[in-house]
C-alpha cells in the first residue's frame, strides 16, 4: 500500500498538470484571439475617427451626427483613449474644438462613468479625460483620488485638478508634494508647468517658507516653475536663516542674484561638500572678480566634485582669458588642483 | 532493493517536484498581479514622454573586450537612445584587437585630460578619450583586468551621473529602453537597482544596431532559450520583485544607483557571475544595516541579446552560470536565514540553494535512479514512466504559464504561428534540451565545488547579429 501511494499521487499530479497545461494553452489562444480582435477594432476605429480627431485638433469642426449613434460602449472607451492622445499633444485654441467634439460624442459621460469603476486603468483614463475636459462637476471625486495610495492614480488626480482649475488646485497640490514622497519629481514638474508661474509662485514660496528643512529641500527642486525674482529673494533669505546642508545646497542652486560676501565665504568653506560644490557653481554664474579669491582654494578641496565645479567656475570667469587660465593651471602646486583645471580647460576647448 | 527504500525515494522525488513547482506557482501568481498592475499604468506612462530638467541623467557603461566587429554599430545605436540627458562610456578593457582604434577613427575620439578619480577598484587607466563629434561619448582605455567586472568598475569611476546603466557591447537596446528602465528610480527613491527583461535576438531582423522585426529563431537551441528566458524573466524575476527579493539583474542590461554601488565597493573583479554577486552584496549591506532599499524589475522587453546556437558554447555558458551561482551564494552566505534579510534571506536564498544550485543534482539523480531501478526490475515501468511524465508535464505546464503571461502582456511575437511554435518548443525542450542543460549545471556545480576555473570560450554570433 505504501509503495503505491507516491505513484498514485504522481499520476494524479501528472493528469492535473496536463489538464492545467491544456487550459493555459487554450487560454493563451483565447488571449491572442482577443488581442487580434482588439487590434482589428482599433484599426477600424482609427480609420474612422483619426481623421476627425486630427481635423478637430487643427480647429476644424464637422458634423458627426450619424457616426455618434454607431458607437458602442467599448468603442466609446477606446475612442476616449484616442481622444486623450490627441488632446495631450495640442495646446491653444484648438483644444476647444476637440473638447466640444468630445462632449458631442458623449465622451464626458463615458469618462465620468469610468471614474466610478474599480479598475485603476479605467480611473486613470477618466482622470486624464476629465482634466482635459475641465469638468468642474468631477472636482470632488478627483480630489478624493489625490489621497489614493496608488501613485499613478494620485498624481493623475493632481494633473487633472490642475487642468480643471490651476488657481484652486496648486494650493492643494503643493502640500501634497511633501506628503507623497514617491511622486516622481518629473511629473510634479509637469503639473507645475501646466499651472504656470502665475499660479505657482505664491503658493510655492509660502509653502517653502513655512516648511521644515526636509520639505523645503524637496520643494526648492521645483524653483524653475516659479518667477525667478521671487524665488531668488526667498533663496537668499533661506541662505542666511537656515543651517541645514540640504536646504543650503538647494537654495544655492535656486539663487540667481548676488549674495553678501560673508554669506558666500561661509558657504564656500562649509563643512558639507555639496554645499561647497553649489557655492562654487554659484560663483561661476556670478563671474565677479572678487570671487576669484574664494574659488581658487576650492581647486584643492578634498572632494572631487568641488574641485571640478570650482575649475569650471574659474574657466567661466569673464576677466580671465585663455592665457591667464593656462598660467593659473601651471602655477598650481597641488596635483588635484592641476588635474581639475586641466579637465575644465579641456572641456572649454582651451588645451 | 528494499521496497521501503524504493518508496522513500519515490516520496523524495515527489516531494521535491511538489515543492519546486509550488514555489513556481506562487511566483507565477505574484507575476500575474505585478504585470497587470504595471500594464495598467504603462500605456499612460508611455504617452507621457515629455522630458524635463528633472529627469535623472544616466551614464551608459559599455565594457568592450575585443569587440572590433560590432562595437561601432552598437555605440551608434546607443547614441540614438531617446533620453534627454545621458552619456555613453565605452570601457576598452585592454582589447588586443583594434577596438580602440575603430572607436577613435569612427567617433573622432581625442585624448582628454580628465581628472579621473578611482572610487571602486580596477586596473590602471591608460587613457581617457572624448568624442569631438558626440559630446556625450567618452572612452576609458584601461589595462585588461581579466573580467567584465573590472571593466565596469573603470566605467563607474569615470561616469558623471547618479544613475548608471551597465550594458553588454553586443546588447541590442530599443530607443525607449532607458526611459522605461529609469522609471523605477523616478517612482521610488529607495530603488538602488533595476533589471530589465532580456529577450533572445536570434532570428530577429536587426539593422543599424536596432531591432527591426521580431521573429523566432529557426535554430532549436536558440528557440528553447526563448522559452527559457520567458520563464526566467516574466515570472521568475517579476515574482521575486513582489517580495523585494530579486537576486539577479542580468549583466546584459541593469540600471543602478551609482552611490549605492560605490558604497558596497563596486563590482567584484574575481566574481564569475559579477551581476548576481553585486545584487547579493547590495541586499546584504543594505538589509543588514537596516537601510531601506529596493531592487526591482521592469517587465518590458528592453534589451535583446544573442543566444548560443551550438552545444559547445551553450554548455560553457551554463557551466559558468552554475559556477557563478555557487560562488555568489556562498560569498553571501551571511544572508541565509539572516533575521534582517527578510524575504531575501528566508525565501529567495534558500530557494536558490535548494532548487537552483543543488536542484539539478536531485533531478539528474532522479532520472538516473528511475532508469536504473526500472532496468534492474526494482521499479515497475509504469511507476518510472509516471514519474518521468510528471517531471515533463510540470515542465510543460510551467513554460505554458510563461506563454500566458506573455500573451497577457507584451505580445512580442506577433504571429499566431509564433505562439503555436513556442508551445511546441515548450513541449519539445523537455526531451533532451532540459536534460542536457541539467547535466551542464551539475558539471558547473561539481567544478565549483572542486574549485575549477570555468571556461569562457568564443561565442559564434547568430545570423541576426552578424548580418546586421
Amino acid at each position: 500500500m505504501f509503495s503505491e501511494l507516491p505513484k498514485d499521487l504522481a499520476l494524479i499530479s501528472l493528469v492535473a498538470a496536463l489538464a492545467v497545461t491544456a487550459i493555459l494553452f487554450l487560454y493563451s489562444l483565447g488571449l491572442r484571439a482577443a488581442h487580434m480582435a482588439h487590434e482589428r477594432e482599433m484599426e477600424r476605429l482609427k480609420a474612422g475617427w483619426w481623421p476627425v480627431l486630427a481635423r478637430a485638433s487643427m480647429g476644424a469642426r464637422e458634423p458627426i451626427g450619424k457616426r455618434r449613434r454607431r458607437l458602442g460602449t467599448g468603442s466609446r472607451v477606446r475612442l476616449l483613449r484616442e481622444w486623450c492622445r490627441f488632446r495631450a499633444q495640442i495646446r491653444g485654441e484648438s483644444t476647444e474644438v476637440l473638447e466640444e467634439l468630445a462632449r458631442e460624442l458623449g465622451l464626458l459621460g463615458t469618462a465620468r462613468r469610468l471614474l466610478r469603476k474599480h479598475s485603476i486603468s479605467s480611473r486613470l483614463l477618466a482622470e486624464q479625460a476629465l482634466g482635459f475636459l475641465r469638468d468642474t462637476d468631477s472636482w470632488m471625486s478627483i480630489e478624493e483620488l489625490l489621497a489614493h495610495p496608488n501613485v499613478p492614480l494620485s498624481i493623475m488626480a493632481a494633473t487633472a485638478l490642475t487642468h480643471i482649475d490651476p488657481e484652486r488646485a496648486i494650493p492643494i497640490v503643493i502640500p501634497t508634494i511633501c506628503e507623497r514622497k514617491r511622486w516622481p519629481r518629473t511629473q510634479i514638474g509637469r503639473i507645475l508647468s501646466i499651472a504656470g508661474p502665475d499660479n505657482v509662485t505664491r503658493p510655492l514660496c509660502r509653502a517653502i517658507e513655512s516648511a521644515d528643512d526636509e520639505d523645503t529641500t524637496c520643494l526648492l527642486q521645483f524653483f524653475e516653475s516659479a518667477y525667478m525674482n521671487e524665488i531668488d529673494s526667498l533663496a537668499a533669505r533661506l541662505l542666511t536663516a537656515r543651517t541645514d546642508p540640504g536646504v543650503l545646497a538647494a537654495a544655492l542652486k535656486a539663487v540667481r542674484g548676488h549674495l553678501p560676501d560673508p554669506v558666500i565665504r561661509r558657504l564656500a568653506t562649509h563643512e558639507v561638500w555639496y554645499v561647497r560644490m553649489q557655492a562654487a557653481n554659484l560663483l561661476g554664474r556670478f563671474g565677479r572678480r572678487e570671487d576669484y579669491a574664494v574659488l581658487e582654494p576650492l581647486l584643492s578641496d578634498t572632494e572631487w566634485w568641488v574641485r571640478y565645479r570650482a575649475a569650471q567656475a574659474i574657466t567661466k570667469l569673464p576677466f580671465l582669458g585663455p592665457n591667464a587660465l593656462r598660467k593659473l593651471c601651471n602655477r598650481q602646486t597641488d596635483r588635484y588642483a592641476t588635474g581639475a583645471m586641466k579637465h575644465a580647460l579641456a572641456e572649454a576647448g582651451l588645451v | 532493493m528494499s521496497p521501503w527504500f524504493m518508496t522513500a525515494m519515490e516520496w523524495v522525488f515527489f516531494g521535491y517536484f511538489s515543492a519546486v513547482y509550488l514555489v513556481y506557482a506562487v511566483l507565477n501568481i505574484f507575476a500575474v498581479f505585478r504585470i497587470r498592475r504595471y500594464l495598467q499604468v504603462a500605456e499612460l506612462a508611455a504617452a507621457d514622454n515629455v522630458f524635463s530638467s528633472l529627469d535623472l541623467p544616466v551614464s551608459v557603461i559599455v565594457p568592450a573586450y575585443n569587440e572590433s566587429a560590432s562595437i561601432i554599430t552598437s555605440i551608434r545605436a546607443m547614441l540614438q537612445i531617446e533620453y534627454p540627458d545621458f552619456e555613453v562610456i565605452v570601457v576598452n578593457d585592454g582589447s588586443t584587437d583594434d577596438t580602440l582604434q575603430k572607436l577613435i577613427d569612427e567617433f573622432g575620439m581625442q585624448p582628454f585630460p580628465e581628472a579621473y578619480r578611482q572610487r571602486v577598484p580596477c586596473k590602471p587607466i591608460r587613457g581617457l578619450y572624448k568624442s569631438a563629434r558626440y559630446p556625450n561619448l567618452r572612452v576609458v582605455d584601461k589595462e585588461n583586468g581579466g573580467s567584465k567586472a573590472d571593466a565596469l568598475n573603470g566605467g563607474i569611476n569615470a561616469c558623471r551621473y547618479p544613475i548608471f546603466c551597465a550594458v553588454d557591447a553586443d546588447s541590442i537596446l530599443q530607443p525607449d529602453s532607458l526611459r522605461r528602465a529609469i522609471r523605477p528610480f523616478l517612482e521610488d527613491p529607495l530603488t538602488v537597482a533595476a533589471g530589465g527583461t532580456v529577450r533572445i535576438a536570434n532570428g530577429c531582423v536587426v539593422r543599424g544596431g536596432f531591432l527591426e522585426k521580431v521573429r523566432l529563431p529557426d535554430n532549436f537551441l536558440a528557440a528553447a532559450q526563448v522559452v527559457e528566458y520567458l520563464r526566467a524573466f516574466l515570472y521568475g524575476r517579476m515574482g521575486w520583485t513582489q517580495m523585494n527579493a530579486v537576486l539577479i539583474i542580468s549583466g546584459a542590461f541593469g540600471v543602478f544607483d551609482k552611490e549605492a554601488v560605490v558604497k558596497v565597493g563596486g563590482y567584484r573583479p574575481d566574481a564569475i557571475g559579477e551581476d548576481m554577486e553585486l545584487v547579493l552584496r547590495l541586499h546584504e549591506i543594505f538589509a543588514v544595516s537596516g537601510e531601506p532599499y529596493k531592487v526591482t524589475f521592469v517587465p518590458d522587453p528592453i534589451c535583446w541579446t544573442d543566444a548560443p546556437e551550438n552545444l559547445e558554447s551553450l554548455g560553457k555558458q551554463r557551466v559558468r552560470w552554475q559556477h557563478g551561482l555557487g560562488q555568489s551564494l556562498t560569498l553571501h552566505k551571511g544572508l541565509l536565514f539572516n533575521r534582517k534579510a527578510g524575504a531575501v534571506g528566508w525565501i529567495a536564498i534558500p530557494f536558490f540553494y535548494v532548487f537552483e544550485l543543488f536542484g539539478p543534482v536531485v533531478e539528474v539523480g532522479g532520472y538516473l535512479f528511475m532508469a536504473v531501478a526500472w532496468l534492474s526490475g526494482w521499479l515497475p515501468w509504469s511507476t518510472a514512466l509516471t514519474f518521468f511524465g510528471l517531471a515533463i508535464g510540470l515542465g510543460v505546464m510551467l513554460s505554458t504559464s510563461a506563454l500566458v503571461l506573455e500573451e497577457m502582456s507584451f505580445h512580442v511575437y506577433p504571429r499566431l504561428g509564433d505562439l503555436l511554435k513556442l508551445f511546441g518548443i515548450a513541449i519539445l525542450e523537455n526531451f533532451g534540451y532540459r536534460q542536457i542543460t541539467l547535466w551542464w549545471r551539475v558539471k558547473g556545480l561539481v567544478g565549483w565545488l572542486r574549485g575549477n576555473e570555468p571556461e569562457w570560450g568564443e561565442m559564434k554570433r547568430s545570423a541576426s547579429m552578424s548580418g546586421q
